[in-house]
């Protein structure tokens, strides 16, 4: 009778677990009626910008800046692809079971991430049509350019990511295969090779990847993204050692928080209070807060040495943010994107009774929007300052860069509701 | 090195002739090479951490090391042809 209980009990559980592949309600088709029209629309708006040319942006060159919205993007969405891969390694090297349910949702987030940054870059291009020309010229651009390093990280990264993800999912898949008959064909494929029992043999292999893993984050977000600008010593403003670890703070914290923001959603959709605790929350919201406030004395550090007796072009670009044209985003950004949330979930941190999910997703989504401004004002006012005595030029991204920013946006949220539709977003061996 | 010169052509406060003379003289280590160097540095130990998972599990004679790296590479692979593709497709969209 126990037995039968437990039993019971369990696929109960399980099917809870499995309910986004269960369950299709009628908001589901909305919301994929609502991003395929958005989507559309990108693909509308891009094809405008192929066949009429970046003419159609607002980004020129000499006067103006040669990049805009989509290396904010890219930058932006590799800093994404970064906490959920490093959260799940982070688990299984330190044995953090607490917050083993929003693993793959975070690994998820990392792959889809990383597709978008790759997106975003091949949007920019001038010709896309030549983008093979990465491949054929790869072997004499590499020992100088720091671009091409970045194209290597980020395929290295992404294959590592996908592969790890793979794996520790095959056991879950092998649990699905004859609940869903539909899908079998897909978990099949994916499931090659499978004996019962290779969980201990993947355990122990991703032991070793989870050090590799996070070994990538640091050097992609805190190395080779970093390095595109901060190796640049004719670019004011971008110029610095402070690059690396600048970058890294803000990847891993945006990262963290897109994680919170996802999985609090999720859980509420879902109905998954039962697996995933308000306790996950709280750590990981005292950790973005304390992260965000790290950010916060980076930005100060960085306006402090723009400010104080540094060369005048640096100057005049630090004025342009504090005082310029960029103020107006930039302030807002300080205060209500990065101190007041990172104050609010630092203080729920020290006083657990003041805790609140609602505050801390709304707390975690102001921190996401805000360092996509972030990532926009490293990018944006140290290419307006020409190089040459040109008069200096303005920016804002234009009716096509906003609908491309929108349509990668919308395309993320369907690849991710794809997946969820497609494979168990929870670790069904957990229960 | 462009810098340091023209500081010497503008500003008559510094010992030019030195400058000038370190100018030409002097190279950073390896400047031509420097991303063989970061590569090493960053895919070196990524690359030995995923040999240190195979090997040890390809002793136990487990097929997963196989099937990794033939994910590993089928990724890789597919990318490059991806690539291809892209603008292959993209040619028939873009004014030649």
């Amino acid at each position: 009778m126990d037995i039968l209980a437990r039993r019971a009990s369990s696929e109960r559980a399980t099917s809870e677990l499995l309910r986004p592949l269960l369950r299709t309600g009628r908001g589901f088709y909305f919301l994929i009626a609502a991003l395929l029209i958005l989507v559309a629309w990108f693909l509308y708006a891009w094809y405008v910008q192929l066949t009429q040319g970046l003419v159609v942006t607002n980004m020129r060159t000499p006067v103006g800046a040669a990049w805009g919205g989509y290396i904010a993007n890219f930058v932006f969405y590799v800093g994404l692809a970064h906490g959920g891969i490093a959260i799940a390694a982070a688990i299984r090297l330190l044995n953090l079971h607490k917050y083993q349910p929003v693993a793959r949702m975070g690994e998820v987030l990392t792959i889809i991430s990383l597709m978008m940054a790759g997106l975003s870059i091949m949007i920019d291009m001038g010709r896309p049509d030549r983008i093979f020309n990465i491949i054929i010229y790869w072997p004499e651009r590499v020992a100088t350019s720091s671009l091409t390093w970045d194209v290597t990280v980020i395929i290295l990264y992404f294959t590592m990511s996908a592969c790890y993800l793979w794996l520790t999912m095959r056991k879950d898949l092998a649990l699905c295969l004859n609940r869903f008959p539909k899908l079998r064909f897909l978990y099949k494929i994916l499931l090659i090779g499978y004996k019962p029992g290779e969980e201990h043999t993947i355990n122990r292999m991703t032991w070793w990847l989870s050090i590799a893993i996070i070994f990538l984050v640091v050097m992609l977000s805190g190395g080779v993204v970093a390095w595109i600008f901060g190796l640049l010593p004719s670019r004011p403003g971008w110029f610095s050692a402070l690059a690396g670890p600048y970058f890294l703070t803000a990847a891993i914290s945006s990262a963290i928080a897109a994680i919170i923001v996802v999985s609090a959603i999720l859980r509420r959709v879902f109905h998954w209070q039962e697996h995933i605790k308000t306790e996950v929350y709280s750590g990981l919201g005292t950790f973005l807060g304390i992260l965000t406030l790290f950010y916060i004395y980076l930005i100060f550090s960085e306006q402090l040495t723009m400010n104080y007796a540094a060369p005048l072009a640096e100057f005049l670009i630090s004025v342009k943010i504090l005082q310029g044209e960029f103020a107006i985003i930039f302030w807002p950004m300080l205060i209500i994107g990065f101190l007041i949330p990172a104050m609010t979930l630092i203080i729920q941190g020290v006083r657990p009774k003041w805790f609140s999910l609602t505050r801390t997703v709304t707390a975690s989504a102001f921190i996401i929007i805000a360092f996509w401004v972030k990532r926009f004002l490293i990018v944006v006012p140290s290419l307006l300052r020409p190089l040459l005595p040109f008069p200096e030029g303005s920016y804002s991204p234009s009716w096509v860069e906003w609908s491309i920013i929108a349509g990668i946006l919308a395309m993320a949220v369907l690849f991710y509701v794809a997946f969820l539709k497609l494979f168990p977003i929870l670790d069904l061996s957990e229960e | 090195m462009m810098e340091l010169l023209l500081m010497q052509l503008s500003n008559s406060v510094i010992p030019a002739g030195l400058i000038a003379h370190q100018a030409s003289t002097t190279g950073s280590l390896l400047s031509d090479k420097i991303g063989f160097i970061v590569l090493g540095v960053i895919v070196g130990p990524v690359l030995l951490l995923t040999l240190a998972s195979i090997i040890i599990e390809f002793r136990n004679k487990s097929r997963i090391p196989a099937l990794f790296l033939g994910a590993f590479f089928l990724l890789i692979g597919a990318m490059v042809a991806g690539f291809a593709a892209i603008g292959i497709l993209l040619k028939f969209v873009i004014p030649q």
